[in-house]
């Protein structure tokens, strides 16, 4: 009985193996899925399917795959071709990417033809203008092009967006925006984000609809009203959300105060001077925007406006120092000078350190000092004037050479942006 | 017995088929390489297509079922696969690159994407600066590497601009027509990928500033995209290619040809001699940012000149020299608003040379007292602003007060104002 039963197992088992030894030939074809597909692509012309690793010890009839070559979708009309492309499967993207080049290759062709003639006088045609020329090519071709775009718009529509990559572009702006909230509880980050994307929607919409229906695609007075009104109601909604302090923090890191430093080339501000500058400057900024709101009535005004501008800025230079304490506030105007900024770039090329650059800049400063005063010097007539100025600017040359090195030198005397330039100037 | 006998062959066939099993399972297909692995990118000798062992089956009297060819079943995120696949199927060249690069850009695109640091508002610049050129480290390599990849696989240089611009631009297409299309576009793209590497093999990009190292590594570099282009073109081509490009050294206010209108034949002598002067790469990429200092006098200038003095005999050579002094380009460009005819730009340009020269002669000349000097120089002057006033008619106002304040100059030592309506008198 033991081995009747045994036999029996047997026989199924070799059924069952024989089935499973099918499955995988199957499998490794390679035409099921796409899966499959992408590890192992099938040659739809040469690869012979299961057959190709060893003898099936059954006859089984295994499924072939049709034979495919390009001219079976390939067709002159771009219509029928791109229909064919997505009868096989063809991705739309991919159809839009094919069918394009096809295009492409015609209109290519018939441009060639069109542009032949000048292709013979280039030279000639170039020598009586650039502009010329590209007016002929574009006379030439332009219903070529036109034609093109018809054929595209026709056949093809507008590119449509990967759904995926939408979707991966959301997700990094959306974690984008979270990260320049970090330094809120994580609770209240989106629901600060949303009151964003409320305000954002809205102002976009305005101006879209300034596009479509203005003639100056400017918004409307009332529209720009109705925007102002949804800002306060945003900014009351966030004042809600937030504590007095993370709210003034908000206020702070938004302003456009809180930049104060990024242009600094060198300096960095410590958390607290970044605070209170950043409190300075935006103090300042609503200021000045209060001061601005209308434009001067006229000259006097215009005049008086000026002044009011430079003591406000004076006393923000000042407010500024007494915050920073006056050795850092000096190195915070020296590394938003310009001049200082390109010494210090060029140097930096030669792998010359910072203290080096200080001492150009500070040479720089003295013989500025000079030639201003050369300039005031009424006892100069203008020769004498010029001789000395020249003879200022032949010494700072002489001195800067020697500080920095004559390669150095040689390069920043080329890439200077304006005080080498000036200094021997009347 | 005869139990027992089909019992061994039973279980003879179990150790057979399971053998069998085992070693078919063992050699099937991989699991699909995600994209992001990197794998897909790394150079690889496994067979695309496996190995076609063909063994003929046993013949069957089944009908066997005809699969419909599927575009999945050429598609794969394994670019060398793909190339491959796209051959096998006989798909155009033209297509095909089409396909690879947008595969491709597809596939790194996420990768390319630089990543948001949110900085803290007291983070400084050197730090933002210091990250930024990491970041543009990484994406420069990552272009490379996927330039790299349609190289080999393509044979040449290619990218989704190419055929864009090669479309939408007619200009490129006048310029590089001379050239199948095929070559055109890809010189245009070997350009593109060279401009490339320089961007990320130069960092006076983010600087601005060139040392004489990076010039001449640059040349270097030059040199060797020449020799690339090379490959693609005939001598012939590439000489073309070369004279052709140096027509952009005309917007870089190295060569100027303002007033000459120069014939075919000369404007291509000229971009032809230049080619030894100055290369255009060179004066668009690097020289562009350095504090113009006036004309040109170093020895490979010199030697241009002679060359093109050469080529076009001396007339003509003396108005490309006119072309190149500022004075006369300013006269030109008046005279070119004031919708005048150039032989009056040559008239001012004339004028204000032999107005100089005196100038310098009077200022000279020992004999002359002060008072006699100063006498001299309004003399000229007055004399030059009312040939010059003939000369322009209603015009001179402006020649006089915009492009014409030399004139105001000729007696300045001897404090001359007077107004252009008094010279008009």
């Amino acid at each position: 009985m033991n081995a009747r039963v045994i036999t029996i197992f047997s026989a199924l088992l070799n059924l069952a193996l024989v089935a499973g030894i099918v499955g995988a030939l199957r499998q490794s074809s390679g035409r099921v899925t796409k899966a499959e597909v992408e590890a192992f692509p099938a040659n739809a012309k040469k690869v012979k399917p299961a057959a190709d690793v060893m003898p099936s010890p059954v006859p089984v009839a295994e499924p072939e795959v049709e034979d495919f070559d390009w001219g079976k979708v390939a067709d002159v009309d771009f219509k029928k071709y791109r229909d064919q492309l997505l009868a096989i499967g063809c991705p739309e993207n991919t159809t839009r990417v094919i069918v394009m080049a096809e295009i492409n290759q015609v209109y290519s062709e018939r441009r060639r033809a069109a542009l032949a003639t000048m292709q013979a006088q280039f030279w000639d045609l170039v020598g009586r203008g650039p502009d010329k020329l590209q007016k002929m090519a574009e006379e030439a071709t332009k219903p070529i092009e036109d034609e093109r775009r018809k054929v595209i718009d026709d056949v093809l529509g507008s590119a449509k967006s990967d759904p995926e990559e939408e979707a991966a572009n959301k997700a990094r702006a959306l974690a984008n925006n979270r990260a320049r909230y970090a330094w809120l509880p994580e609770e209240k980050r989106d629901q600060l984000l949303a009151l964003d994307t409320q305000l954002n929607e809205a102002n976009a919409e305005m101006w879209r609809l300034a596009r479509e229906n203005n003639k100056d695609r400017q918004p409307t007075a009332e529209a720009k009203a109705k925007q102002k009104e949804l800002e306060q109601q945003i900014k009351l909604a966030r004042q809600q959300l937030l504590t007095p302090e993370e709210f003034s923090e908000f206020e702070l890191r938004n302003s456009n105060g809180a930049n104060w430093a990024w242009g600094a080339s060198g300096f960095e501000p410590t958390q607290d001077e970044w605070r209170q500058v950043a409190k300075l400057q935006k103090q300042h900024n609503d200021v000045l925007t209060e001061l601005n709101t209308n434009k001067p009535a006229n000259e006097d005004e215009k005049k008086a406006r000026a002044a009011e501008t430079q003591r406000l800025n004076d006393e923000l230079a000042k407010a500024r120092e007494a915050a920073l304490g006056p050795e850092r506030a000096a190195e915070y105007a020296r590394a938003s000078d310009r001049d200082y900024r390109q010494v210090r770039t060029v140097l930096q090329k030669f792998g010359l350190e910072d203290t080096l650059a200080r001492e150009v800049y500070e040479l720089q400063r003295i013989a500025m000092k000079q030639a201003d005063a050369l300039r005031n010097d009424k006892s100069f007539d203008a020769e004498a004037r010029s001789a000395a100025l020249a003879a200022v600017q032949q010494e700072t040359e002489r001195t800067l050479a020697q500080t920095m090195g004559s390669k150095a030198f040689n390069t920043y005397k080329k890439y200077d942006e304006g005080w080498f330039g000036r200094l021997g100037r009347r | 017995m005869r139990n027992h006998k089909t019992l061994l062959l039973s279980l003879t066939l179990n150790l057979v088929f399971a053998g069998m099993l085992l070693f078919v399972q063992g050699r099937g297909p991989k699991p699909m390489t995600s994209v992001t692995t990197g794998e897909v990118f790394a150079p690889t000798n496994e067979p695309v297509i496996p190995a076609a062992t063909v063994v003929e089956t046993a013949p069957s009297n089944a009908v066997p079922t005809v699969i419909p060819f599927q575009w999945a079943m050429l598609d794969t995120n394994n670019a060398r696969a793909y190339v491959v696949n796209l051959r096998e199927v006989d798909c155009p060249e033209h297509v095909l690159r089409e396909l690879l690069v947008a595969k491709l850009d597809k596939q790194f695109r996420p990768k390319l994407q630089t990543a948001f640091v949110n900085y803290e508002p007291w983070v400084g610049r050197d730090r933002r600066d210091a990250d930024r050129k990491i970041e543009r480290g990484r994406v420069a390599g990552l272009r490379g590497e996927q330039a790299a990849l349609i190289r080999e696989l393509l044979g040449y240089d290619w990218n989704s601009e190419v055929s864009r611009e090669w479309n939408r631009e007619e200009s490129a297409g006048v310029f590089l027509g001379f050239l199948s299309d095929l070559k055109a576009q890809q010189v245009m793209a070997q350009v593109m990928a060279s401009v490339q590497r320089i961007e990320e093999q130069f960092p006076f990009f983010e600087t601005r500033i060139v040392m004489d190292e990076d010039l001449e590594s640059f040349g270097s570099f030059r040199r060797g995209i020449s020799t690339e282009l090379g490959k693609l073109l005939t001598p012939q081509e590439l000489d073309e290619l070369e004279t052709r490009a140096q027509l952009g050294l005309l917007f870089s206010d190295k060569i100027h040809l303002e007033g000459m209108d120069p014939t075919g034949a000369e404007l291509r002598a000229i971009m032809h001699a230049s080619l030894g002067y100055q290369d255009v790469l060179a004066a668009v990429l690097l020289e562009r940012f350095q504090r113009n200092e006036g004309p040109d006098t170093s020895p490979k200038w010199r030697e241009f000149e002679t060359t093109v003095s050469a080529s076009l005999g001396a007339t003509r050579f003396a108005d490309f020299q006119r072309a190149q002094d500022k004075d006369f380009r300013e006269a030109f460009e008046f005279t070119k608003r004031q919708d005048l005819p150039k032989a009056v730009a040559v008239t001012l340009y004339d004028a204000q040379r032999n107005a100089e020269a005196q100038r310098r002669e009077i200022a000279t000349d020992q004999t002359l007292t002060p008072e006699e000097r100063k006498i001299a120089l309004e003399v000229l002057q007055t004399a030059t602003a009312a040939s010059l006033a003939t000369t322009l008619g209603k015009q001179f106002t402006n020649y006089f007060n915009g492009k014409g304040q030399w004139i105001k100059q000729l007696s300045s030592a001897a404090n001359v104002r007077r107004t252009s309506q008094e010279y008009r008198r």
